[in-house]
């Protein structure tokens, strides 16, 4: 943290530039609709950050993190991993080195054991050895080994949350993507992952992507951020830089919450020199 | 031949009552059916008809191209009823569909052919053709009750699908479950046809024979046969229209095609 420039300091973890990518949907009168999800989105996680992305519903926060794990393909633009495109990497390679935690927990029928083994199964550790090293991933996301044989679906939000957790971290990966992992819980229960993940950061020294919609938690855990409106990467910076001075107006409407979660970038930014113009 | 009784088609006329008593309940209820109701009952008459007199013309001529001819018009309208079953905006339905019926028929009668009924010429039409229609039918069910399935449960699961491709697995892997539900939703009719056959239902052939009068223990013996050929016939095209779906719902770089879905 602290006062470093807008590029991360020491090596790059993950670097993406001109990302885009276009979706065609069906529209209610029966033809396709094409939209631009995400618009040449360009920005760089340092290696040990935590990397936060910001933005309103409906921004593209969630697609580009399914670009970043490979569910997905950007039609522009290039992702690199330690400096090396993706796309030369064996995608079930990349899915271990970059972990993903969904907005939703989205675990898999049977106990958390079932889950966390998974994982651990498909990296080839043997069933004798597999309980051991889950129940040291269930720890580091904050639960307690008796959870091993407990059914995934009776667990609260916020235990299911940690299951996921859990589950990414026994791939072992080098970067952790968490998707909103708070959206479904309260304030109080949130604020325990959003340590937690802090935590994971400095414990395991996994580098991190925080997808949120919420300022205070970005302010919370993060090194450096992107703010993402409407599809477009308007500015990344520190912490400081974004909340105390943001260079962009976008970014100025976001974080003071008058930005119309589904405006465009365009349209914010003529929206706030119509509102500085007429001020005076 | 006792008790044989000769229809007319003056009883079949007055069979067309039967059908009568549905279209009244169509109506009466409303389901909003009765041009289908209509149309089926139309078809079925006008089908039959044409088949006996296209399966007579076969049958004199007894000709491989002919044979094979009307082998291929069943599979491509087998096909087309699979496909028609999968509700779904995937192109290519109907080559799968055809693919996986064609694969388990094949597989199916080339081993009857060559090992069990060893008629010569391998095309007897009275053998090939009624013995193809049976697995193609059940395979076209076990077909289109496996691709429906595989989509859905897909569809369903697919938060866990996409956690597990994104935890590194491949999409085999990550579809394993889908893949197996699919399988099982294909193969549990014809496993329960295998559990019940002659306890409740007469078999076709079997029935035939009894109406005629002429109940036969090769009928027995055939219908046996019957029985385990579309078995292996639903078995070959569970599994390939399974693994074809699989293919069609993700990509090479184990990628779901969720516009699929
Ligand atoms: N499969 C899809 N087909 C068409 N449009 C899509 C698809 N997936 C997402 N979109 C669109 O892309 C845009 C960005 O979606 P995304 O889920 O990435 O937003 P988000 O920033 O994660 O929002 P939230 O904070 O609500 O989760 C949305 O407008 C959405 O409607
Ligand atoms: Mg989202």
């Amino acid at each position: 943290m602290g006062d470093s420039p807008a590029a991360p300091q020491g090596a790059t973890k993950l670097g993406v530039v001109g990302l885009s990518l276009t979706r065609s949907s069906a529209s209610s009168d029966g033809g396709l609709s094409e939209r631009e999800v995400l618009r040449d989105v360009t920005f760089s996680v340092g290696e040990g950050e935590v990397f936060g992305v910001i933005g309103p519903s409906g921004a593209g926060k969630t697609t580009l993190l399914r670009l970043l794990n490979g569910l997905e393909t950007a039609d522009r633009g290039s992702i690199a991993l330690d400096g090396m495109d993706i796309v030369g990497l064996e995608m079930t390679d990349l899915r271990r080195r970059v972990g993903m935690v969904f907005q939703a927990p989205a675990l898999f029928h049977g106990t958390v054991g079932t889950n966390v083994g998974y994982a651990l199964e498909l990296d080839g550790v043997p069933r004798g050895e597999r309980e051991g090293r889950g129940a040291a991933c269930l720890e580091r996301a904050g639960l307690p080994p008796s959870f091993w044989g407990r059914d995934a679906r009776e667990l609260s939000q916020g235990e299911q949350q940690r299951v996921a957790i859990a589950r990414a971290l026994a791939a072992d990966p080098e970067v952790l993507l968490l998707d909103e992992p708070t959206s479904a819980l309260d304030p109080a229960a949130a604020s325990r992952i959003v340590s937690l993940v802090g935590g994971l950061n400095e414990e395991v020294g996994v580098t991190i992507v925080f997808v949120t919609h919420l300022m205070e938690q970005a302010r919370q855990i993060c090194d450096r951020a992107l703010v993402l409106i409407g599809g477009e990467g308007v500015e990344e910076g520190t912490i400081p830089e974004l909340f105390d001075c943001p260079s962009c107006d976008a970014t100025r409407l976001f974080i003071q919450g008058r930005l119309d979660p589904h405006g465009l970038v365009g349209d914010a930014v003529r929206e706030a020199s119509a509102e500085a113009g007429g001020g005076r | 031949m006792t008790g044989y009784f000769e229809l007319t088609w003056l009883d079949v006329t007055v069979s067309v009552s039967l059908v009568g008593v549905l279209l009244v309940v169509v109506l009466v209820q409303r389901l909003g059916i009765a041009r289908g109701v209509f149309i089926g009952m139309i078809r079925t008459f006008a089908q039959l008809m044409i088949i006996g007199y296209v399966l007579k013309f076969i049958f004199d001529l007894s000709k491989w191209y002919w044979v094979l001819l009307m082998l291929a018009v069943m599979l491509v309208v087998a096909a087309r009823t699979a496909a028609q079953r999968d509700e779904s905006r995937q192109p290519g339905r109907m080559t799968t569909a055809g693919a996986a019926i064609a694969i388990g028929a094949v597989v199916t009668m080339g081993t009857v052919m060559a090992f069990v009924v060893r008629v010569r010429p391998w095309y007897t039409p009275e053998i090939l053709i009624p013995l193809s229609g049976m697995v193609i039918g059940n395979t076209m069910n076990a077909v289109a009750l496996t691709t429906t399935r595989f989509r859905s449960e897909v569809s369903h699961q697919r938060g866990q699908v996409e956690a597990a491709l994104a935890l590194g697995a491949t999409s085999s892997q990550a579809s394993s479950r889908p893949f197996r539900e699919a399988m099982r939703a294909g193969l549990i009719p014809t496993m329960n046809a295998l559990m019940v056959v002659g306890l409740v239902q007469l078999p076709g052939m079997m029935s035939g024979q009894i109406i005629a009068g002429i109940l036969s223990v090769q009928a027995v013996r055939y219908q046996i046969v019957v029985m385990y050929m579309i078995a292996c016939g639903a078995a070959v095209g569970s599994l390939v229209a399974a693994l074809l779906m699989r293919r069609q719902l993700f990509t090479l770089r184990h990628q779901l095609r969720s516009e699929y879905l």
